[in-house]
């Protein structure tokens, strides 16, 4: 064993612990908050995004750039960005990693079951997205179509699908769900026949490759869920009102801006929050538009954003039940008296917004 | 476990020769996938053709991929980092103090079989930032190098190592001058090897939200927006970073260890002696059992996300419920053993068999092996959602998942083992009149059987977790799916039993064969 010749030949193996190091070293660490400074001491707002950072968190982008969380009183916003495999919502605000999170009612009722009360306090959406888009020669216009079809389902929502079957009194045996991780070609290369699907980006994507579809929202197959929701943890509706109701007044704000621009939403989208994801700008103003009315209906233009109305609660409540939740109370759920609050002491806010889309 | 020196054993090579048959090997690939490719044309290409793909790749550009590739090369290179620095200075005391090697080694294997696929939501939930995506791969990658380095140590020359002890040198001293020379062949097999794993520890981290860039993330976000072209571009960097790490370990390894090319790394041997391999395993039980108590509590993770040990235990065997709860969990455990063993099967025997023709037939070996090098070399279940849009999602998907995830650490493994196979053993059994047959059934099978053994510890967590993943990605049934769905379910009583059972199962088939190759020595008084 010669050591020279051994320590000459080490250089390479220290080139490359070196070249590792290096791009250890440049490599971004965690996302840190904007300024410090300002503030009636809140401190940072940390809030849990339902998915990657898209145009569909804008309200949260126009608050943060415009500075109304700032004017709140916080220092700081921390975004913390969801993804295909990520811990569920709930779990995050539960934790305390988050002070509030977007999540739909249906999870937040899920969670009772453990033992931790969360509470919804208001919602962007007022009827989820979420659709059953299917092939069109597949013959699938109402629920009753779905028996013998094979359906493919994401991790997340199959709370969602046991619900539609139950409020359809369809035996779960006869309706085939494959499991699905988000990609459209599951439908383009008809391995099934309709897609539970969350967003609008499928149908845009759809259309991209010139795919014939039908998208039929769940609500038309009788099931009635809210999402985007606010979902704080009910200690923290006592403890921490306050914040909670600042960061809502903020939250109103910029959804008010983004609704009235969706040009600049997707904007801030594809240069500021979503940098590094390759979104396209048509595609992200789209998303935006197409589901604008889920968060401007009649009663949301008379009560306020983000308000939720008895029936919608009502419609909510026998959805969760329909998916075999049935130990949560609507007064426990369901919370609209920091918005009420909110809008007497701020009008303005209440006023209707004018939806800044082209068609 | 020199894949090169295993290459050059048949006849010397000029380096021009092997790049021809990296490269051929290569226009190999891109052949067949082109060819799939026209097969799945009226299939709305969800198999894009390769000009198509590289179009996209060069369109997407640097900016494109310049921030999400530093991202996950940040966190795979740190995870790389850790996880072997952490593995060698746990060989380095298992030298010293040789009583515990078992049992490390049984911890590094528990830590390996923990089903990623459950914990990381759980992991991401406890940690901010990157850290678990860092924490994913270092775990990936700690298990191998460990146990390549335990080892290798434990090959040094008994004649040296008697040579130093009789001039007074201390286990330290042992350590420095003899064993970690010996050892150095496997550390830089394992090296190698890791690359790969670290890579794909920190790719399947991002799938779980909190970052903003990383391959992983963009992956996701393309297939999502039927960007096919450009989420197989992303596959195709994947792959690309993945070989060049490989490459250039192997590089490394090779200029440093020229005066050991000749030296033949041997087997990780299992302790003959059963009972210290128990050992291992329960002393290795109790401690982890002990980690994930202490740990919970200091990152302060809430009770009704993170379930203490004593709460798995009520969830399976107190109360009410636990009969209803043990029995759906080995309802589950039953399909995904099913689903497992296929795969195993049809892996090990492909591998077998490949490995006979490589060893017997030089063009098969010349066109297969550099394939398979690179291709054990790609992060496989990153891309494994792209393959079931190919082949389906029915019991064909786990076994295909499966069988490859075993199917090319086990081929390389067996080959190696076949190539050692003494040439005038074989020329004797020729010369009595022995067709080529004869002799791979009478010489170079038996040769290889402790290779097998070998290919067997490798590949079985693997498949275990292959199969966990394509129950989850593609079936819906089985384990797998069971886990993933009780995240959204909220019910993670089930979440933490479920892991357990998996980590559980997948040991125990570990030190099965383990005991099946200790009575096999014994039967063949190899040791």
């Amino acid at each position: 064993m010669n050591l020279t010749r051994i320590r000459r030949a080490a250089m390479p193996l220290i080139a490359v612990m070196a070249l590792t190091a290096s791009i250890t070293a440049c490599s971004p660490g965690s996302d840190g908050g904007g300024g410090n400074d300002n503030g009636k001491g809140f401190g940072q707002l940390d809030i849990r995004l339902a998915w990657q950072k898209d145009v569909m968190s804008s309200g949260t982008y126009f608050a943060d750039q415009k500075g109304y969380y700032k004017d709140a009183g916080f220092s700081s916003v921390n975004l913390i960005a969801g993804g295909q495999a990520a811990p569920t919502v709930a779990s995050d605000v539960i934790q305390g990693n988050a002070l509030y999170g977007m999540d739909g009612p249906d999870y937040a009722a899920a969670a009772y079951k453990a033992g931790t009360p969360l509470t919804i306090v208001g919602c962007q959406m007022q009827e989820t997205p979420i659709a059953f888009i299917s092939a069109a020669d597949s013959g699938i216009v109402s629920a009753k179509d779905l028996i013998g079809k094979r359906i493919g389902v994401q991790d997340a929502n199959t709370t969602v699908i046991d619900a539609v079957l139950k409020t359809n009194g369809i035996d779960p045996s006869k309706v085939t769900i494959v499991p699905w991780q988000g990609d459209a070609t599951i439908l383009v290369g008809h391995e099934v026949d309709a897609i539970l699907a969350f967003g609008v980006e499928y149908t845009l994507a759809l259309d991209h490759v010139g795919f014939k579809y039908r998208r039929d929202l769940v609500a038309n197959f009788g099931l009635h869920n809210m999402t985007y929701c606010y979902e704080v943890r009910r200690d923290s509706l006592k403890n921490d009102r306050d914040k909670i109701k600042a960061a809502l007044v903020a939250e109103i704000r910029g959804w008010r801006d983004a609704l009235a621009d969706p040009k600049q939403a997707a904007k801030y989208a594809l240069d500021t929050y979503g940098k590094g994801l390759g979104l396209d700008a048509s595609a992200q103003e789209a998303i935006l538009c197409r589901t604008s009315d889920l968060f401007l209906t009649d009663d949301t233009n008379k009560n306020g954003l983000f308000w939720m109305s008895d029936e919608k609660i009502d419609q909510n409540m026998t959805s969760i039940k329909d998916s075999g939740i049935t130990d949560v109370s609507k007064n426990d759920l369901f919370d609209n008296s920091l918005l009420a609050e909110i809008y007497k002491e701020q009008p303005a806010l209440k006023t209707p917004v004018k939806l800044g889309c082209s068609s | 476990m020199s894949t090169e020196a295993l290459l050059s054993l048949r006849r010397r090579r000029v380096p021009a020769a092997q790049l021809v048959r990296y490269v051929s090997a290569f226009v190999g690939i891109l052949v067949i996938w082109w060819l799939i490719s026209l097969a799945y044309e009226q299939r709305g290409g969800v198999v894009p053709a390769p000009l198509g793909v590289v179009t996209k790749l060069i369109s997407d550009g640097w900016s494109f991929y310049q921030p999400n590739l530093l991202a996950t090369l940040g966190e795979a290179a740190q995870g790389y980092l850790w996880g072997n620095l952490i593995a060698l200075a746990l060989g380095a005391i298992t030298a010293i103090a040789p009583v515990i090697r078992p049992f490390l080694s049984q911890v590094a294997l528990f830590a390996y079989s923990v089903p990623i696929v459950a914990v990381g939501p759980i992991l991401v939930t406890a940690f901010p930032g990157r850290a678990p995506m860092i924490i994913l791969s270092a775990t990936a990658v700690l298990f191998l190098t460990l146990s390549s380095v335990a080892d290798g140590l434990g090959m040094a020359d008994r004649n040296v190592l008697a040579i130093v002890e009789s001039r007074g040198g201390t286990a330290w001293q042992r350590l420095r001058f003899v064993r970690a020379w010996f050892a150095l062949p496997s550390m830089f097999s394992a090296l190698k090897m890791t690359v790969p794993a670290a890579l794909l520890g920190a790719i399947f981290g991002e799938y779980l939200g909190r970052v903003d860039s990383g391959l992983g993330v963009v992956l996701v976000r393309a297939q999502k927006e039927l960007e096919i072209p450009r989420a197989w571009g992303i596959i195709l960097v994947m792959i690309f970073v993945s070989c060049i790490g490989y490459y250039l370990l192997d590089l490394v390894g090779r200029r440093l260890l020229r005066w050991a090319k000749d030296f033949q790394p041997g087997l990780g041997l299992p302790d003959p002696r059963l009972w210290v391999n128990v050992f291992g395993i329960i002393g290795s039980a109790v401690l982890l059992t002990g980690i994930w108590w202490v740990g919970l509590k200091a990152a302060g993770i809430n009770p009704s996300i993170g379930k203490t040990p004593v709460d798995v235990y009520q969830y399976l065997f107190v109360g009410s419920g636990s009969a209803a709860a043990r029995a759906s969990i080995a309802r589950d455990l039953a399909i995904t053993l099913g689903d497992m063993m296929g795969g195993f099967m049809v892996g090990m025997i492909l591998a077998i068999i490949c490995a006979l023709l490589a060893a017997r037939a030089g063009w098969f070996a010349d066109l297969f092996v550099p394939s398979a090098i690179i291709l054990r070399a790609t992060p496989l279940v990153a891309i494994a959602p792209l393959m079931f849009i190919a082949i389906g999602r029915d019991y064909l998907a786990v076994t295909t998942l499966v069988g490859i995830v075993v199917f090319f650490p086990a081929f390389l493994v067996i080959l190696e083992g076949m190539r050692v196979t003494p040439r005038p053993l074989r020329e004797i059994v020729e010369a009595f009149g022995g067709g080529r047959v004869a002799s791979a059934w009478r010489v170079t099978l038996p040769a290889a059987i402790p290779y097998v053994f070998s290919a067997l510890r490798i590949t079985l967590p693997n498949a275990l977790m292959g199969a966990l993943i394509a129950e989850w990605l593609a079936t819906g049934r089985g384990l797998g799916a069971t886990l993933i769905s009780s995240i959204s379910r909220f019910e993670f009583g089930t979440l933490w039993a479920g892991v357990v059972v998996a980590t559980v199962v997948s040991v125990l088939l570990y030190t099965l064969v383990d005991i099946a190759d200790v009575l096999y020595r014994r039967v063949r008084h190899l040791s």
